[in-house]
């Protein structure tokens, strides 16, 4: 395997608040390697998009506090980088979509303007406006968007939900960047327009020959575009296997939880088995596996101490106790 | 567009009826007789009743509405007591100079105002922005009579940074009356050393008259900015990597002025009712001091006309605002 | 039937007025309106027996004693007739506070009621009564105010109706927007469908829940109305010289600016600190009430 593109290592990050310390995030680390498309999944509130939006300044601090860990891109650290050179990477290297594409379009600029003004920024002002101009229609154009001219002159609530995600990804991708990150780009939309958002980035992808995180809730979602998922918990990865393994051998018990909570397409729904509880408190997280208090295996070592990320082989890890050393040979 | 101006000035005109109707029946159901006002204090109960129907004082409320608005319509706003001219007269003179006090203020309190609101909300909880807050909060509650009075005191003299009062000094030659506002009539008549002057005699009261708004559009527009520097469209503009002056200067900025603007607009009403106090402070010759002068001696045909020029304006300040919102904001104008 | 205790049964919206008070009392600048609020309503209520020199109130006249500067015995100095204007801004805070409850109270009794039927009737009676309205809230108050007293005479109390008149508008749009949303609710729809009186639609769904918005807006215009009235005083068109009410000192006090400061200058500032003190209680009172309101 080749260098990893992004490589994210032990990272812990802290908000602020009124009420205490939240610790968001606690030791994760990540790889991400060149082509390949990564999906980080987890119930909302797991610290999936904070995770990813930290790694690139994109979480205010205060109150956020990133207590350790360094973020590798490009051969550079990003955590210790200034905003300046932090902007230069954002847009131009790494892209983002995000989840609600009505937000996420300033509503009293139009399309066009935002896309050329992105395209400038990413290209550092290297590209003249009407060469701007010109490559965002063919962004437009490359994103399936009907009639690129007409959309390119509207304001944002002219455009439907669909179109809307079709032009931010569009911005997303006129850099050409190595990475995208794509964060919960269909949660807010159509069903039917979901699947062509999500063909549109396996196509992109493949046809750029980016890599990817993308974040979602849904398995499901991340399937039919990732080869490799992550799953998190409560501010940690507890699984991290091939898509494939995710689904015909899922090792840890929150990852069984979870694709237990999808419907099957074709039989009847009996019962959807949810996940009983809720996530942990986490301006005093447990001092044990995380999980514990809602897995259904938990054992009393559970509640002793973290369980690590331990390789199970084949490029899958699970931070399980069941799958510790000693109780597989037993 | 065209439509809903046309409407807008339709409605202006209903309006301005109904306050008429309004000022006409608190002027008639006041205690007092206005026929023996007008006679003054010497006449003779005849001399009053002739006066009663020559003015048609006798006659019923209603049909003399009707009067008078037949007459208000065709320019005759009445005589004033006081000034022993028409009212319609008073008005051409004073009216100018209380239309430039006013823009001159409202354009301080948007040049000092926004720019405050923005560093404020950009500096967030920093020195700066405590400073700017405690400004804006402290503002609204100054009375500007008051204030008038200090910053003459102070900056007039003790200073002697400004002029005390007035239009301009004593010394100088008033430049060719064109519109009445003295430093648009030095401009035209390209006497720029006059215009100065002018500009001079009018920052004190002008930083007066806008001080409440100035505080509340500072407030607005630093609450707006912080609002809007949190949204997800700004979360998208700097992961595009779009420097933050940008960021700032257009892409929140533009967003915030619609709330701010509301607010020019509502405080635009403070600062046509503040002529009659600050006028006064700094002698002014508007139409503030001409009400003031004309509301003691219950002088009423002044007073109504102000009221008039002064809600027309009011009204009109507000159809402009409204205007400048639709064409800031693509989504109002869309629905026009 | 229970042994539930009062802190039981309760324990909800204690545990609400809890939360309230934490709030309130993290702003600083909500509780500095509060103090100054506080000494204002104690300098009214009890100014008369603090007051050094209570007979300088009214119309005693010290000519030896004239346009004094601030010292021990006169700490806001004298005036032209040698009054002690501290005494005289300490009762002033009476005068004060009774324009502001009264302005306030009627503005209220007016506008309130009149906002919940437009809301709840709709119609003529609603266009009738929010166009009226309109009209109301398209001149400045100060203006409308000022053309009242000139019609009705100068005075404190020619000024307080004026005051009155140009403040009930704000109330209607108030309640009439609020009571037009809460119309809607299912909760209302319910009683309407039981068959509820009108007055008991109105007197236990609407007003209640219009309350905060109102508390909001009263603490404000105390605030507002005292300013107006200081104004209408400083016009020569509000309490007439010598009784002590603080625009009506400035009004006089002006003529002797600059070497007299301190005739306005005092005055002025406890306009100044009242009209902030009620403000800054509003805004945290709104912050507490009512946080979507907000902006």
């Amino acid at each position: 395997m080749s260098d990893p593109i992004l490589s994210i290592r032990d990272m812990r990050l802290e908000f602020d608040t009124f009420d205490g310390v939240y610790k968001a995030i606690d030791g994760v680390s990540l790889n991400v390697a060149p082509g390949e498309a990564l999906g980080l999944v987890g119930e909302t509130g797991c610290g999936k998009s904070v995770l990813t939006r930290a790694a690139f300044g994109l979480v205010p601090s205060p109150p956020a506090r990133i207590t350790s860990g360094e973020v590798l891109f490009g051969g550079r650290d990003l955590l210790s980088l200034r905003e300046k050179q932090l902007r230069s990477i954002r847009g131009a290297q790494v892209a983002m979509i995000f989840q609600d594409p009505m937000t996420y379009l300033n509503p009293v600029f139009k399309v066009g303007t935002q896309l050329v003004d992105a395209i400038i920024a990413q290209q550092k002002g290297a590209i003249a406006r009407r060469a701007a101009r010109d490559l965002a229609l063919e962004m437009l154009d490359k994103v399936h968007l009907p009639n690129p001219q007409r959309q390119f002159d509207s304001y944002p609530h002219e455009l439907s939900g669909g179109m809307r995600q079709r032009v931010l990804i569009a911005m997303a991708l006129a850099a050409k960047p190595k990475l995208l990150i794509a964060d919960e780009p269909t949660t807010a939309l159509d069903v039917t327009v979901q699947a062509q958002i999500l063909d549109l980035i396996a196509e992109l992808v493949s046809e750029l020959g980016l890599s990817v995180i993308m974040i979602s809730h849904d398995l499901g979602v991340v399937a039919q575009v990732c080869n490799r998922v992550a799953v998190m918990y409560a501010g940690q990865i507890v699984e991290d296997a091939p898509v494939a393994d995710i689904f015909d051998n899922p090792k840890h018990p929150y990852t069984l939880g979870l694709l237990k909570a999808i419907p099957h397409p074709l039989r009847p729904v009996e019962h959807l088995a949810g996940i009983p509880g809720s996530l942990p408190n986490l301006y005093t997280p447990p001092t044990g596996c995380r999980f514990a208090d809602r897995c259904s295996h938990a054992v009393p070592v559970c509640t002793d101490g973290k369980p690590p990320l331990m390789d199970l082989g084949a490029g899958h890890r699970v931070a399980c106790t069941l799958y510790r050393k000693e109780h597989v040979d037993a | 567009m065209l439509k809903l101006i046309y409407r807008r000035l339709l409605m202006m005109v209903v309006m301005l009826l109904g306050l008429l109707a309004i000022m006409f029946v608190v002027a008639n159901v006041a205690p007092g007789d206005p026929a023996r006002l007008a006679a003054g204090p010497d006449a003779t109960r005849d001399m009053v009743e002739t006066i009663r129907v020559e003015r048609g004082l006798d006659k019923p409320l209603p049909q003399r509405f009707v009067i008078y608005l037949g007459s208000v319509v065709t320019g005759d706003l009445g005589t004033s007591i006081h000034t022993g001219r028409a009212v319609l007269h008073d008005l051409a003179i004073y009216f100018p100079a209380t239309l430039e006090l006013v823009l001159f203020s409202i354009g301080l309190a948007i040049v000092l105002g926004i720019p405050l609101g923005v560093i404020a909300a950009v500096n967030h909880n920093q020195l700066a922005d405590h400073i700017i807050r405690i400004f804006a909060v402290s503002g609204v509650a100054m009375p500007m009579f008051w204030l008038g009075l200090m910053l003459q005191w102070y900056l007039a003299l003790e200073l002697n940074w400004f002029p005390l009062g007035g239009q301009l000094d004593l010394m100088s030659d008033p430049p060719t009356r064109i519109t009445g506002m003295l430093t648009v009539d030095a401009l035209l008549t390209g006497n720029f050393a006059i215009f100065l002057g002018a500009v001079a005699h009018l920052f004190l009261p002008a930083l007066s008259l806008s001080f409440p708004a100035l505080a509340s559009i500072i407030r607005v527009n630093r609450a707006e900015m912080l609002e809007t520097l949190n949204r997800d469209y700004i979360t998208n503009a700097r992961a595009q990597g779009i420097g933050p002056l940008r960021i700032v200067a257009a892409y929140a900025l533009k967003n915030a002025l619609l709330p701010t603007l509301a607010m020019i607009g509502l405080r635009f009403g403070w600062m046509l009712g503040g002529t009659v106090l600050v006028e006064g402070v700094f002698d002014w010759p508007g139409v503030g001091l001409y009400a003031a002068k004309a509301a003691i001696s219950s002088d009423f045909e002044p007073i109504m006309a102000v009221t008039l020029v002064l809600g027309a304006s009011f009204m009109l300040a507000n159809l402009l605002i409204d205007l400048t919102y639709a064409a800031l904001d693509p989504r109002v104008r869309a629905q026009v | 039937m229970t042994d539930v205790t009062f802190s039981e049964r309760h324990e909800s919206s204690i545990r609400e007025y809890r939360r309230m008070a934490a709030t309130f009392r993290r702003s600083s600048s909500a509780m500095f309106g509060l103090v100054i609020v506080l000494v204002f309503l104690l300098m009214a209520l009890i100014g008369p027996w603090i007051a050094p020199f209570p007979e300088d109130a009214l119309g005693a006249v010290h000519l030896d004693n004239k346009l004094q500067p601030p010292s021990a015995a006169h700490w806001f100095g004298t005036d032209e007739v040698g009054l002690d204007i501290f005494s005289r801004v300490l009762i002033g805070a009476r005068v004060s506070l009774q324009i502001g409850l009264i302005v306030t109270g009627v503005a209220m009794l007016i506008g309130v009621p009149l906002g919940m039927l437009a809301g709840m009737s709709g119609g003529w009676m609603r266009e009738t009564i929010m166009r009226v309205t309109d009209i109301f809230l398209s001149i400045p108050g100060l203006i409308l105010a000022i053309a009242i007293v000139g019609a009705l005479g100068p005075g404190i109390i020619n000024a307080m109706i004026a005051l009155s008149l140009v403040w009930w508008p704000g109330y209607v749009r108030l309640v009439e927007a609020k009571t037009l949303s809460l119309r809607n609710e299912t909760y209302v729809d319910a009683a309407r469908a039981l068959g509820a009186p009108m007055h008991r639609i109105l007197f236990v769904h609407i007003l209640p829940n219009c309350l905060s918005p109102i508390v909001v807006k009263a603490s404000m215009d105390m605030g507002m109305a005292i300013l107006g009235a200081a104004s209408l005083g400083f016009l020569g068109l509000g309490a007439q010289p010598p009784y002590p009410e603080w625009g009506a000192m400035i009004s006089i006090g002006r003529n002797y600016m600059p070497d007299w400061w301190w005739y306005s200058f005092f005055p002025g500032l406890a306009i100044y600190l009242t009209v902030l003190g009620f403000n800054l209680l509003g805004d945290g009172l709104r912050d507490v009430l009512d946080p979507r309101q907000r902006s």
